[in-house]
């Protein structure tokens, strides 16, 4: 980086003026906060667009944004399989099967579903460890963004950090759910405007697309792949050795299609929150699906300006991606350095804003979360049984505050300990990949009992540790990266060994589940009701239009993705 | 509770406007940086149309619903 750029007036007005939208949405928002479900879900009143594209924006921290850009110049078109095979899918599973049950169950909280469903217990785990991961995930992002405003600005880590944070705090603390709701969709709307004039731009630089496959094709044949390997999403996943991400097609479809993603989108309450919020069942089952629309076209805002990038910087002519001390490229830096040499003042106020703006959506989705889950899941079952409804509303406020705290202590303990980063990328895999498991048996399979599901978890969980402590992606040292046990099997890249964790956890938790359950009592059928499949009525979209039903939406959404993947085959 | 179309209309009608000014008042330099035409000025102008939209969206749906805003 060739020292911090220069804002102009103008860029510090676009920047005042969204502080002072997002900051006036809350201030305007409080007075319809009365009751704690006003405060955790919205009152439940959420249309589903509006619900739909805050599923989406929590989702879009500025990890996905940076992170898939620079999966973008690493991997090459490959990586849109993160979206159309991993992501769509899986929103579609969702939509159609799960919301039934998340929203007719009338649970509050992923957590909650599962008292419902099993047992206290397996509520317990799951909301103690999605609480940690949680803010440790709020922490991590927060941590980024001081680290990169630092670098592109030069402006004060610490600064930048609590300046937001205060933000995000004062307008959750206001508005609750709807204002972090609110200010999601403004992110959304921000981010596509912030960052399209980045592909525009990028795109006529480089030569149009067919420019772009020529440039990507050079980048290929330089690191010793098939011309195509960076600009076709398919072809090249035969086998490891064909592709820069070192996967193969079957550990890519079961790891990251099935198990990792279905395990995030399906089970995480940062997201499913967004749903349950919504102002009726089928609202709640059109919001994953409203979500799918952007989400397939994301890839082209956020995975394209990584290949353009790569390629440029092969063509060597003049933008260049840094290097880092090594001597290694620093992909994590394509947005930034793309953003500071296309945009001139005005456009570049925006597209810094629309960064800052992806960090604070993704870190009010975490803190959302929390103090959901906080209040609901841990405090009032474990702390205070029976107080008033107010007292909880004033708790999840409380929470609120602790939420944005503790992520900041995580963000200074990642500074200091960097691989923290690593340690928690592995806990996520280890504990949602078991989780789908046991969502999938508690809702489809009624036999499923309270101790099936506990021990499951437990035993996906371990078997995940395992998996991970008895393999080593290739050239990594044994320890944080794996083989911490004994290396009995190499991977030929850590992407790779990741699906495989994720695969093996979830198959573990899925035949243990099984096991305990079949070997315990089944559960009372009566207390079923509405919570699996098989107990709960088929819901009558008889006199919707079928154009709105949510299979039918979920098809057209599977179809459109079938077309992407074929065009980029 | 606020039709959410109408804070999005109102900050994109501001952000286009500062950008079209921006765009609109230093034209030079403007186009010598990004490829050769004024982006700030097209992406203002563009943002403005997108405003105008949500607004007039927004603006829609509290007539037919009636006088309750």
């Amino acid at each position: 980086m060739n020292g911090t750029i220069q804002l102009g007036p103008i860029d510090w007005a676009i920047m005042a003026v969204y502080f002072a939208f997002v900051l006036g949405i809350g201030a305007v928002l409080r007075r319809g906060v009365r009751t704690s479900e006003d405060f955790f879900l919205s009152g439940r009143s959420i249309p589903a667009w509006v619900a739909g594209l805050a599923f989406m924006s929590a989702n879009l921290g500025a990890q996905e944004v940076i992170g898939m850009a620079a999966s973008g110049a690493k991997y090459g078109m490959i990586t849109s399989h993160f979206y159309w095979i991993g992501a769509i899918p899986a929103m579609v599973f969702l939509a159609v099967f799960m919301m039934p049950f998340y929203y007719g169950s009338r649970a509050r909280s992923v957590p909650e579903y599962l008292r419902l469903r099993f047992d206290e217990k397996t509520r317990g785990f799951n909301a103690i460890s999605f609480t940690l991961m949680t803010v440790m995930s709020s922490g991590i992002s927060m941590y980024a963004m001081g680290l990169l405003l630092n670098l592109l600005l030069g402006w004060d880590f610490s600064l930048s950090m609590w300046l937001c944070a205060v933000i995000v705090l004062a307008y959750i603390l206001l508005g609750g759910l709807t204002s972090a709701i609110y200010n999601e969709v403004l992110q959304f709307f921000l981010i596509v405007f912030g960052f399209a004039p980045l592909v525009f731009l990028g795109l006529h630089d480089i030569g149009g697309w067919s420019g772009l496959q020529a440039g990507l094709a050079k980048v290929a044949v330089a690191q010793g792949y098939a011309p195509g390997a960076w600009s076709q999403s398919w072809q090249h996943i035969g086998s490891t050795s064909e592709n820069p991400m070192g996967v193969e097609w079957f550990g890519l479809a079961m790891g990251l299609g099935f198990v990792l993603s279905f395990g995030y989108w399906c089970t995480d309450f940062l997201i499913v929150q967004r749903a349950m919020a919504a102002e009726s069942m089928s609202a709640a089952r059109r919001t994953p699906l409203v979500a799918t629309v952007p989400k397939m076209l994301f890839p082209f805002l956020v995975i394209l300006p990584g290949m353009i990038a790569i390629a440029l910087t092969q063509d060597g002519s003049g933008f260049a991606l840094p290097a880092k001390p090594d001597g290694s490229l620093n992909y994590d830096l394509v947005i930034p350095v793309m953003l500071v040499h296309y945009f001139p003042n005005g456009l570049l106020g925006l597209g810094l804003t629309a960064l800052i703006a992806s960090f604070m959506s993704g870190m009010a989705g975490n803190v959302t979360a929390f103090n959901t889950v906080w209040t609901n899941d841990i405090y009032r079952p474990y702390l205070n049984r029976s107080a008033s409804d107010a007292h909880y509303l004033w708790m999840g406020r409380l929470a609120t505050l602790a939420g944005v705290l503790l992520s900041l202590l995580a963000a200074y303990l990642v500074s200091a300990f960097n691989n923290i980063m690593d340690v928690l990328q592995l806990v996520f895999a280890f504990i949602n990949a078991p989780l789908f498991a046991t969502f999938l048996l508690g809702m489809f399979w009624r036999r499923a009992n309270g101790n099936g599901a506990f021990v499951g978890l437990l035993a996906g969980t371990v078997a995940a540790a395992l998996h991970h402590g008895l393999s080593l992606p290739a050239h990594a040292v044994a320890g944080i990266k794996g083989g911490w046990l004994a290396v009995t099997h190499v991977y030929a890249s850590e992407m790779a060994q990741n699906f495989w964790t994720a695969i093996f956890a979830w198959s573990t938790c899925m035949v243990i589940t099984i096991l305990v359950s079949l070997l315990g009592r089944a559960p009372d059928r009566s207390a079923l009701r509405g919570l699996v499949y098989s107990e709960t009525p088929r819901v009558d979209a008889g006199d919707e239009p079928a154009w709105r039903r949510p299979a039918v939406l979920g098809a057209l959404a599977l179809a459109a993705v079938l077309v992407l993947n074929l065009a980029f085959w | 509770m606020i039709d959410i179309r109408q804070p999005i209309g109102w900050l994109f009608a501001l952000l286009g406007m500062l950008l079209l000014i921006q765009g609109l008042g230093s034209a030079t330099a403007a186009a010598s940086r990004s490829v050769g035409f004024n982006v700030d000025a097209c992406w203002g102008a563009v943002m403005l149309v997108f405003a105008a939209t949500m607004l007039a969206l927004a603006w829609r749906q509290r007539r037919r619903a009636g006088t309750q805003g």
